[in-house]
Order: C-alpha cells, then structure tokens, then sequence
C-alpha cells in the first residue's frame, strides 16, 4: 500500500523537490555530520543551519543539529531543535532519549500544570505520531475498504460479502476519524504556540518596554507557551500549575518550536 | 577733660579693683598729692554669712609695715591681697596701695573694725574705723554663701546653643564656656551632661583648655570652651539640654601664699524646640538622615565566574547623623548569595558642622550562569538648605556571569525522581547518518490535494465497479431474470396451443404442446438451460426455492403422465381434458410459489 502511495506521491510532482534535497544534502548536510563526527561541533552547527537557511527540514535535520548544540553545551539551542524534531515525528525516540537528557541539563523546572487524565492521554495519542503518519493510516483504511468492498460486490458468497460489508463501514468510520487525528496533528506542527529560551537567563518584563519593571528570571532551555507579539517582543506563559507567571520577553531570547 | 594715665597691677579681681579705683579718683580729686591712709567697706549694712570687701588704701605713702585690726565678730575669707594703682591726673601722679581683705561676718548686729596701722616715714599712720551694721542673713543658707556668691560672679559657666529651634535630626551645637576672673588650680568636671533626647557628638572635649580674654555683659573675662557637642535631636518637642558642672579649686593670694578654695558649680541647662520633619513628600526610604549626603556606589567587576566573590561599595558622605542611615539593601536575584555587609563608619567635623561617611561592602556571590541586572536603590534624606526631601539613586549594575551553575545552601537541585539520576549518567543518542528526507513544507507526507486525490480514488473506483457489476449483470443474469418474469406468460401460450390440440382431438399433438409449456416454464423460472434439464435436477433446485413437496410430486407425476401418453398412448387412463386441467393448476400454483 505505501509502495503505491509513493508511486502517487512520486508521480503528483515530488520530483523537483526531491532532486534539490540531493543537492543540499551533498553540499551542507553530509559535510555537516562529517563534522560531527570529527567533532568539529561548531562546524556540524553551521552545516546545518544552512540547510535549513534554503528553506528544508526533517526530524532527522533537527535531531543531529540538536546533538551538535548539546555537545557544544548550548542545552537551550539543544532542546529546541529536540523538540522539533519530535514535533515533525513523534515517533523519533533518540530525540526524544536525548531531549530527557538536556532537559536534565538544565536548572529551572517547570511542573507542568495537571489537566485531566483523559485529555492528557487524547492528547498524548494524537501527538503520538506525525500527521503523515496519521494521513497514511487514513489512506490504507480507505483504500483497504475499497478492496473490502470490491469483494463484497463482486461475491457470492452471503457470509463474506455479509463480513466484508461490517469491516468496510468501520473502516470509513475510522479513515475518518484518522483524517481529523492527521489534520490536528498537522495543525500542531505548523502551529508555533510554544517556545525554548535561548539564551542564559532574561528577564520577564511587565509590558513590552525595556523599561517596564521586572518580573522573574527565565533561563535557558525553559519551555514556555507563547501568546501575543508586540513591537518585537513575545507575551510569553510557563506551563506551570499556578499558571499566572505570564509576561513579556524581548524575541531574540526564545526559539520558536 | 582731664587726661588719665592708669596702671594697675592686679591681684584679685579686676572688677573689684576697678571699682575702687574710682573711690580713689574721686578722693584724689581735692586731695592731689596728699597722703592719706582709709578703711573703706564695699557695702553697709551687711548680711551675716555674706562675704564683703573690706579695703585699706594707703595714699602716696611708702608704708614699712602693715598691721591689720583685729576683725572681731568677722571671719577673713580671703585676704589680705595687695593692688597698687597709679593715676596720672593734669600732670599729677596718685599712687594709691590696696590692701583688700574678703569678709564675713559671724552674727548679727552693730560691729566697728578698729583702725590699722601703717608706719610710714618713721612715724605710725591710722586708718579710720569703721562701723558695720550686720543684718540677719538674707536666707538660711549656712556657710559660705557670701563667698559662693563671689565666686560665682568671677568664676562661673554658661551654656549657649546655636539655635533654638531645629528640625528632629537637625544639628545643634552646645557650648559649654568657662568664665573666671579668678585663678585656678585645678578643676575637674562634676556633672557630665546626659543629653537624652539628643545623639551627641563631641566637637571639642575637655582636656587642653585654652583662655582667651572674651567680654561678657561689658566686662573681660579669661574664657576657655570646656565642652563643645552637636547634638542631633531625635525626638520632636521642647527638649532640654543638660547643665554642666564643675568643681574647681580657686586660688586666692594670701600674704605671699595663696588659699585654695574649692569651688561647685554649674550652667544653666537649655533648651531646644524641635520641630517634625514635614511629613508630606517624605519619601518612603528615608530613616532620619537631616543634612547633605552624597552617595557613590561602585563595583569591583560587572564579569565574573561562578562562585568569583563581586564586590559592591556603597560610600555615603556628607553632613548631619550619616551614621544613622540603614544600609541599603540591594535587591539581587536569588541566583547570587549575598553576605552580611562590612561596614566602616567615621565621623567627620568641618568647623562645628559634624558629619561622617559610611562605607558599606557588600560581597555578592554568583551562583548561576546568565546575565543580571543589579537594580538600582535609593536613599533619602532631608536637605537643610533647600528644606525638602532629596532622593539619591544609585546606577543600575549588568552583570554577567559565565561558568558552571554551582550549588549553595540556598540552591539545590530539586525534583530529580530515581530514574533521572540513572539518566543523568548517560550520553545522548548519536546522530542519525542516512537519508535526512528534507522536505520545504510543513512536514506532510504530501501535498493537501495529493492526499486528497489519493483518499477520495478508492470511492471513485468502488463507484466504477458499481456500475461495472450492474453492466455484467445487464448482460448475463438479466436474461434468466428476463426469462424467469416472462415465463408465466408462455406457459400460457403454449397452454393455449395444448387447448386448441385438445379440441381437435389430436392426443399426440396435445401431450407434446403440454410437456413444451412445462419443461419451458420450469427452465425459465429455475433458470436452467433446456439441455440442462432434468427431473431429478428440477426437483433439487425446486425444493431449494422452498416449494412444497407434493407440488413437486404433482410436477414429477405430471411430466411422467405426458411423457408415457407421447410414447405409449394406451397405457393412458386419464382423459386429455383431465390432464389439461391438472397443467394449468400445477403451473397456477408455481407462478404463485416462484417468484
């Protein structure tokens, strides 16, 4: 099934994209990981933040640029593109291993606010796996129904057709059900609600003016959920439990996930 | 106007000399040149118990020897002490000696002192006598009133203050000054002045005193400053500065000697109004400061390590209570520990204006890594000079501090549950090598339209095979269907034919129509070829469709008959009629049954 989806795929015009990716994979990426290895981090860092300078990415990209910033001990830059890797596939463990790690690197914890059970699980399974992956069991519900169906048209045989009528509805049903998981799924990652600092330390402002007063110290690597922009500074919210630590941090200070 | 040349040498007081020396100008007045010798009272009457001046002038006269009465009924105090007083009047010299004897009398009543005697010029000189009414004394002080009495007037202590009226925190110098006209030999002080109420500091303490000749009410006395303090009022309201005493011995010359008499006293104490410090605009920080402050506050370095001790340096100088300023408190992020400062206080006294500077250190210790705003603080006081309130705000400080996030008592990592200890020890995951699989877009397996093309084909091809299945069916199984509704209505036909046979009376003409319009209709309605035809086979598939069993053995019973009458006409009972009818009900009641 995935074979002639990608046929598909291949034929709706994935081509010119694909012939570009090799370019910048032999110019930036593979040099990139070279460095790595050699461990010439700052190398490996520049590689590929150049790749994504022409406008690419992958969980594969944001987890090997991750491990170059963890090595070079920017634990911020580090989670950020963990956490971004694993919000194009969820299903990327060693990303997910290594974002453990950083996290563990770093001095301020948040405890993240308790929601209930329920929503948390829905939520954890909706974000369990990509919106590709989503979009592709989507796809082989339908077209398995198809098949079903096909059967159920073409046979004699009461019981099967009878059989294969029952499974063909639940599957449709599913498909369904599959396709609005994949559409939250992709409005998750094309979403840009949650940020890392980057930086140190910064300050949260009371207003978005260098001047306004202070109100705590937010530092590197802390996840916050952000909410209005102003004039070049980010209204940002820490997931807590009191849920009232809310302010303004300037934009360089934090990476968008 | 007559021109006066005066010399006088001075024993005793001045004050009492002076006096005499005009008796003396007014008697040498008429009597130029002319020796005399007198006995003269400073007043008369007297109290008992009160000292007075008893004096013997002797007149252009060079006396070899001086016998005193006897004072009966009086007490010599002091004395005798010796002046000389040369006067120059129109040319005319007056020389005029003074035997001065301080006295007391013992009682009340009516006393003479006899006259003295001088020689002069080998021949003996008297003095007048004198008599002196004693009164009672004037209170019932014993002793030496009279003598204080003197003493205080010629040896005492005043207080002055150079304001009266200060706000609370406000300087006040007191000045305690010593008066004489007497010598002294010794002198302590008695009462030391509390100043409750009052922050003291000493401008000049006792120790070296130093007389400098200073006029008082028009007269000169030698004054030194015994204490001199400024006083910061820490209370509002009328408050009172402490008297000072001392105790002093006077020297009083006597004959060649000299007495010593201890002397008690003290100054008037004074008093100060304070006022409040005006409470609107009176700035949230200020603790009391009145004067002028400066404030400078530095650091050592604005980059630092970890654990790298910074330190901050606050310096306040200026003018008023400096000492009674708070440290500041810098607020600092919880990040730093901060000890308790080291503070160095001094005064300092520009003329009588006390001041002081204060330093306070503070140590400040990063913990953590990042960049730090040190805010600023302020400190306020009360300007003397503009009377208003004035707030000085230090600069605000960035620090940045690199390295290692150190912990302290404060700072503890927290919340690391069991298995993110064993994590802590691990290394991350390395890279992935292979294909990286770059896409520009979002990060969808496909493009919005690709996906729904692919997602909507299999409704689309299960459509397509709907109409597939109804087109083979068209062609193959509508026939049968076709055949199977048309069957009832050839039946009938060929029903028709058997009836037309039946009236001709043609036997073998009717059986074969009969057995046509059955075996068709059966096919037809089973849908079974006519080759495929069988009795045992149309059974089968008869009781399949459900049709009752002795319909079945009608049908069977009926071909049977048909057949055997075609074949072997006599062996056929049944009239043609009969079988006719049996026919047409057999087929009746399957055009009912199949369906």
């Amino acid at each position: 099934m995935r074979l002639l989806i990608l046929h598909i795929a291949l034929m709706l015009g994935m081509f010119a994209a694909s012939a570009e990716n090799k370019v910048d994979v032999s110019t930036f990426y593979v040099p990139a990981n070279e460095a790595f290895i050699e461990k010439d981090y700052e190398a490996a860092v520049k590689g590929y933040e150049q790749v994504l300078a022409l406008g690419h990415s992958s969980d594969v990209l944001f987890y090997n640029l991750g491990n170059a910033y963890f090595r070079l001990d920017k634990m911020g830059m580090a989670i950020l593109n963990y956490e971004r890797a694993l919000k194009l596939n969820p299903e990327l463990d060693d990303a997910a291993f290594n974002l453990k790690l950083a996290n563990l690197r770093i001095s301020d914890r948040v405890t993240p606010a308790t929601e209930f059970i329920l929503v948390s699980w829905y939520k954890s399974f909706v974000h369990g796996r990509s919106a590709s992956g989503w979009g592709m069991w989507a796809l082989a519900a339908v077209w398995l129904a198809l098949v079903l169906g096909a059967i159920y048209l073409l046979s004699r045989m009461l019981w099967l057709r009878r059989l294969c009528f029952g499974v063909m509805a639940l599957l449709l049903v599913s498909s369904i059900v599959l396709i609005v998981f994949a559409r939250m799924q992709y409005q998750y990652q094309l979403s840009s609600d949650q940020g890392i600092i980057i930086v140190t330390n910064t300050y949260v402002k009371a207003a978005p003016d260098e001047n306004s007063t202070d109100l705590f110290i937010l530092r590197e690597g802390t996840k916050v959920t952000l909410l209005e922009t102003e004039n070049g500074w980010q209204k940002v919210k820490l997931p807590d439990d009191a849920g009232d630590k809310v302010g303004w941090v300037a934009g360089e200070m934090l990476g968008v996930i | 106007m007559k021109k006066i040349g005066k010399h006088i040498k001075q024993e005793m007081g001045s004050r009492v000399i002076a006096t005499w020396a005009l008796v003396c100008l007014l008697a040498l007045g008429s009597m130029a040149q002319t020796p005399a010798f007198k006995a003269v009272v400073q007043r008369n009457p007297v109290n008992a118990n009160e000292s007075f001046q008893l004096t013997f002038l002797i007149e252009n006269m060079e006396p070899q020897s001086f016998t005193p009465p006897a004072f009966n009924g009086f007490n010599i105090v002091a004395g005798p002490s010796r002046g000389e007083q040369v006067t120059i009047i129109n040319g005319v010299q007056n020389r005029t000696l003074q035997v001065v004897y301080l006295l007391q009398a013992q009682a009340p009543g009516k006393f003479t002192i006899g006259p003295a005697t001088i020689v002069s010029g080998g021949k003996s000189v008297k003095s007048n006598s004198i008599s002196i009414t004693v009164n009672k004394p004037a209170d019932k002080k014993t002793g030496t009133i009279s003598v204080n009495d003197y003493l205080n007037e010629n040896l005492f202590m005043r207080l002055t203050l150079d304001k009266d009226e200060v706000y609370k925190g406000e300087q006040v110098t007191a000045t305690y000054k010593l008066y004489r006209k007497l010598q002294i030999a010794q002198y302590a002080i008695d009462a030391t002045p509390a100043f409750n109420g009052f922050w003291a500091v000493d401008i000049q303490e006792p120790g070296q005193i130093e007389f400098n000749v200073e006029t008082y009410n028009g007269v000169q006395y030698d004054v030194a400053i015994i204490k001199k303090v400024a006083l910061f009022p820490q209370k509002t309201g009328e408050l009172d500065v402490d008297a000072m005493g001392m105790e002093c011995t006077v020297l009083i010359p006597r004959g060649w000697s000299s007495q010593q008499i201890p002397h008690k006293f003290t100054s008037k104490a004074g008093k100060v109004t304070v006022k409040p410090l005006p409470a609107s605009n009176m700035p949230s920080d200020f603790n009391g400061l009145v004067g002028d402050l400066n404030m400078q506050v530095t650091i050592d370095k604005t980059d630092a390590r970890t654990d790298d001790p910074i330190t901050l340096t606050v310096k306040f100088s200026g003018k008023g209570n400096v000492r009674f300023l708070e440290n500041p408190k810098p607020e600092l992020p919880k990040d730093f520990d901060i000890f308790d400062p080291k503070v160095t206080e001094k005064s300092t006294r520009q003329g009588n204006v006390v001041g002081g500077t204060k330093q306070v250190d503070y140590l400040l210790i990063p913990r953590r890594p990042g960049t730090y705003k040190l805010p600023s603080f302020t400190v306020s006081y009360f300007d003397l000079t503009k009377k208003q309130y004035v707030t000085l705000r230090s600069p605000e400080f960035s620090l940045t501090v690199t390295g290692e996030a150190t912990t302290s008592s404060g700072l503890t990592t927290t919340g690391i549950n069991k298995e993110e200890v064993e994590l802590l020890g691990q290394d991350i995951r390395y890279i992935a090598t292979g294909n990286p699989n770059l896409k520009s877009d979002g990060g969808f397996f496909l493009s919005i339209p690709a996906f729904a093309g692919l997602y909507a084909l299999p409704f689309v091809l299960f459509g397509g095979l709907v109409v597939y299945k109804r087109k083979r069916d068209a062609m193959q199984g509508d026939t049968s269907l076709m055949k199977h509704r048309a069957a009832g209505k050839i039946a009938a036909k060929r029903l028709k034919q058997a009836e037309i046979r039946l009236k001709a009376n043609d036997a073998r003409g009717f059986y074969d129509e009969l057995l046509k319009a059955t075996w068709g209709y059966v096919g037809d309605k089973l849908g079974i070829p006519p080759a495929d035809l069988s009795k045992e086979g149309t059974a089968v598939a008869l009781r399949k469709k459900g049709i009752a069993e002795d319909v079945i053995k009608e049908l069977i019973s009926l071909l049977d008959v048909s057949e055997m009458a075609l074949y072997a006409p006599s062996a056929i009972k049944d009239s043609l009629q009969q079988t006719y009818d049996r026919a047409t009900a057999l087929i009746e009641k399957l055009e009912n049954s199949l369906t």
